[in-house]
C-alpha cells in the first residue's frame, strides 16, 4: 500500500498481562447526573464499601450504574445509541463521575470524568474538565458488572454474549473500544450502501460497487483488530474463569468459553491471518449480501459458546447451572481486571440478589467484602441478607416531580 | 396546544437558529432572546455581515475554497508549488494548514467525505474536479508529482483517503496521507493508551 493509514495492520505483540503503570482510582466519590433518563440534576455521594442504592423501581437507582458503565466502557447496556439516554426535551445530558482513592479525601487526587451527550451530534468527553479521549477517561475506571440483561447469557441472543465480551475486552485491552466504534460506523454506512444498490439500476449499481470496496476494507481491518482482542480476552478469561467456576459449583464439570464464527478462527491467530479470513468471507458472500442488503459477515455477527464437562450449556443447562455460570463470569472478570489494573475493579450489582439462590447469594457477599466499592440496587433493603445491609450505606432513591434525586 | 406565545418573527429566528450545527432548541432560544436585548445597531451588523459574505464570497473554480474572486488567492499564486495538491474535507482544515506557514503546494476542496447514511457519494463532492484537475496538469506537461490527502482520521475521512487513493492509483506519482499518532510536544507519559498504541502501530524507520 503506498499509503500507510491508521487502518494498517499492526505488527504489534498483543497487551501485556498486566500493566506497569498504578492502577485506577478505587472507589468512586460521586456521580453526578444532569438531564439523564429520570434525573433532571441530581447528585450522590458515595462512600467505600457496599453502597445500598435502593428505592421502588423507576426512581433512577439502575441509571447511575449506567452513568458508571458509560464512563468505563463509553456505551450503555441498556441504549444502543447513547443518546437515548438524553431525557425527553433535553439539548443534552451530562454525567460526571469522580474518582478518587480509597481513603483519600484530597480534591488533588481525584479525577474527574465527564461524558456529554448531545441529543443530536458528538459525545464529548472530559478529563478534569478537558476535552480528552473516551480511552483517557477509561484509564481511570474499571468497573465490573451483573445486570439482568445478562441473566439470559446462556441461552439468550448472541448480542448479550457479544455486549459482555465487549464491555470486559474494552476495559481490558487499550484500543478495542475505538476499533468497534470505527467498526459499528462503518457497518451502518456499509449495509447503507447495500440497501442503496438493491434499489439502484444497473450502472448505479456498478459505482456503488467501486464505493463499496474502501468500506469493506475498513471493516475487515477494524474487524480483525476486535476479533483479535476477543480471542486474546477469552484465552485470559480461560484459567480465572475454571478457577471461579470449580469454587462456585465444584461438581458441575470443567467450564471453557468458545469464541464461535463462520469463519472458525483459530484461538491464537494474529490479526493478519484474521484479516485475510475476513477478506475471503466478504468475497464469498458478496452476491448473497447483494440479495440481502447487509453484510453477512464480521464480529457483530460471532458469538460465544459455553461448555460445562464438554457439554453445550445452551442445550442442557438448568437454571441452577446457569447461576453458576454468571457468578463465575463475574468473579473472572473482577480477577482479570485486577490483574490488567493492579487493583481491584468497582462492583455494579444491578438487582443481583433477585436472580440469585441463597448459597450463590452468600458466595457474592462473601467477595464483595474484599472489594474497595460495590453499588448494590434493590427496591428495598429487606431483599439483602441482614449482615449484608448491616455494612453497607443505605442510599435512598426517590423520583420527585423535579425528577430523581438521592436521600440518606 | 394553543397559540405560540411569541410574536412569529421570534420564531422564525428560533427556528433558523436551531438549524445551525451543534445549536439545540433551547441554545437557539437564548441566542434569539439575546439579539432581542442587543443594541439594534449590532443585531443589524450581524445581519449585514451575513447578507454581505453571502453576496461577495463562491467556491474558487480550481481548487474550491472560498473566494472573492473566480480563482481565490491561493490559486492565483504564482509562487505556490503546482505539483503538489493537498486534498482537504473543508475548507477550513485548508486555513489550518496555511496557519503552520510551511506548505507552499497548492490545495484541493472536497466539501465533505463519503458517507453513504448522508447521502453523500463520490458524485457530491469535489472528486470530479480532483480528477480532471490531476489529468489537466498530466496533459499540459507538468504532472502533479504527490497528492497529499489530509482527510480526517474518522471512519468516513479514512474510507474516502481509500476510495482516492485507489482512483488517484498510477495517474500521480505518489499519493501520501498525514501521519497519525503522539500530538507533537506531548509528553509519552501524559498520552492515552490508545494514542500509544496507535502511534506504535505507525511508527517507522530513523533516517
Ligand atoms: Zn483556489
Amino acid at each position: 500500500m503506498g499509503v500507510t493509514t491508521s487502518t494498517s495492520s499492526c505488527r504489534c505483540a498483543p497487551p501485556p498481562e498486566r500493566t506497569a503503570t498504578p492502577g485506577p482510582p478505587a472507589v468512586i466519590h460521586q456521580i453526578q447526573l444532569h438531564n439523564i433518563r429520570s434525573w433532571t440534576h441530581g447528585t450522590v455521594a458515595l462512600g467505600s464499601g457496599p453502597q445500598l442504592l435502593w428505592g421502588a423501581n423507576g426512581a433512577g437507582k439502575t441509571t447511575l450504574l449506567e452513568a458508571c458503565i458509560i464512563a468505563a466502557t463509553g456505551r450503555s447496556h441498556r441504549a444502543s445509541a447513547l443518546r437515548e439516554v438524553v431525557a425527553r426535551g433535553a439539548d443534552a445530558a451530562r454525567l460526571t463521575v469522580t474518582v478518587g482513592d480509597e481513603e483519600v479525601a484530597d480534591p488533588l487526587a481525584q479525577s474527574t470524568l465527564a461524558v456529554e451527550i448531545p441529543a443530536h451530534g458528538r459525545t464529548q468527553t472530559l478529563l478534569n474538565g478537558t476535552p480528552r479521549r473516551p480511552a483517557a477517561l477509561m484509564e481511570r475506571i474499571k468497573v465490573a458488572v451483573f445486570v439482568p440483561e445478562e441473566t439470559g447469557l446462556v441461552v439468550g441472543a448472541p448480542a448479550v454474549r457479544r455486549a459482555l465480551i465487549d464491555r470486559v475486552a474494552t476495559q481490558w485491552h487499550p484500543g478495542y473500544e475505538q476499533s468497534l466504534t470505527r467498526y459499528e460506523r462503518a457497518l451502518k454506512q456499509r449495509n447503507r450502501l447495500l440497501k442503496d444498490a438493491l434499489e439502484a439500476d444497473g450502472a448505479t449499481r456498478r459505482t456503488l460497487a467501486l464505493e463499496m470496496r474502501p468500506w469493506t476494507e475498513m471493516l475487515v481491518a477494524t474487524g480483525a483488530e476486535i476479533v483479535e482482542g476477543r480471542l486474546a480476552l477469552l484465552m485470559a478469561l480461560d484459567a480465572p474463569l475454571a478457577e471461579a467456576h470449580r469454587e462456585v459449583a465444584p461438581s458441575e464439570g470443567t467450564i471453557a468459553m468458545r469464541y464461535t464464527s463462520r469463519e472458525n478462527y483459530d484461538p491464537s491467530a494474529p490479526r493478519e491471518k484474521i484479516a485475510t479470513m475476513l477478506t475471503q468471507a466478504f468475497a464469498d458472500t458478496a452476491e448473497t449480501e447483494g440479495y440481502q442488503g447487509h453484510t453477512l459477515v464480521g464480529p457483530h455477527r460471532d458469538d460465544a459458546t459455553f461448555f460445562v464437562g464438554g457439554n453445550n450449556l445452551a442445550a442442557t443447562a438448568s437454571r441452577g447451572q446457569q447461576r453458576s455460570l454468571l457468578l463465575a463470569l463475574l468473579f473472572a472478570e473482577i480477577a482479570l481486571l485486577t490483574d490488567r489494573a493492579g487493583r481491584p475493579p468497582i462492583l455494579l450489582l444491578d438487582d443481583a440478589f433477585s436472580e440469585l439462590d441463597p448459597s450463590r447469594r452468600d458466595r457474592l457477599v462473601e467477595r464483595l467484602k474484599h472489594l474497595p466499592q460495590t453499588l448494590i440496587t434493590a427496591t428495598s433493603p429487606d431483599d439483602l441478607a441482614p449482615n449484608l445491609v448491616a455494612a453497607a450505606t443505605a442510599i435512598e432513591i426517590i423520583n420527585t416531580d423535579e425528577g430523581s434525586e438521592a436521600k440518606r | 396546544m394553543g397559540a405560540s406565545p411569541l410574536p412569529s418573527s421570534v420564531e422564525r429566528l428560533i427556528e433558523a437558529l436551531s438549524r445551525l450545527p451543534g445549536v439545540g432548541p433551547r441554545t437557539a432560544e437564548r441566542l434569539a432572546f439575546h439579539l432581542l436585548r442587543t443594541p439594534i445597531v449590532d443585531a443589524k451588523a450581524l445581519a449585514g455581515a451575513i447578507t454581505t459574505m453571502r453576496d461577495t464570497t463562491r467556491p474558487c473554480v480550481e481548487c474550491g475554497h472560498v473566494a472573492d474572486q473566480e480563482r481565490c488567492w491561493i490559486c492565483r499564486d504564482e509562487g505556490r508549488d503546482a505539483g503538489l495538491l493537498c486534498v482537504v474535507e473543508e475548507a477550513l482544515d485548508l486555513v489550518a494548514i496555511e496557519r503552520t506557514g510551511a506548505y507552499r503546494g497548492r490545495y484541493h476542496v472536497l466539501n465533505g467525505t463519503l458517507s453513504p447514511m448522508a447521502g453523500i457519494g463520490p458524485g457530491q463532492l469535489r472528486m470530479r474536479e480532483l480528477f480532471e484537475r490531476v489529468a489537466a496538469a498530466t496533459a499540459a506537461g507538468t504532472p502533479i508529482r504527490e497528492v497529499i490527502i489530509a482527510t480526517n482520521p474518522s471512519p468516513e475521512g479514512d474510507v474516502t483517503l481509500l476510495y482516492l487513493q485507489e482512483r488517484l492509483g498510477d495517474s500521480v506519482a505518489a499519493v501520501t496521507s498525514m501521519a497519525r499518532g503522539l500530538p507533537f510536544g506531548a509528553d509519552l507519559q501524559y498520552a492515552d493508551a490508545v494514542t500509544i498504541l496507535r502511534s506504535l502501530e505507525e511508527r517507522r524507520g530513523v533516517e
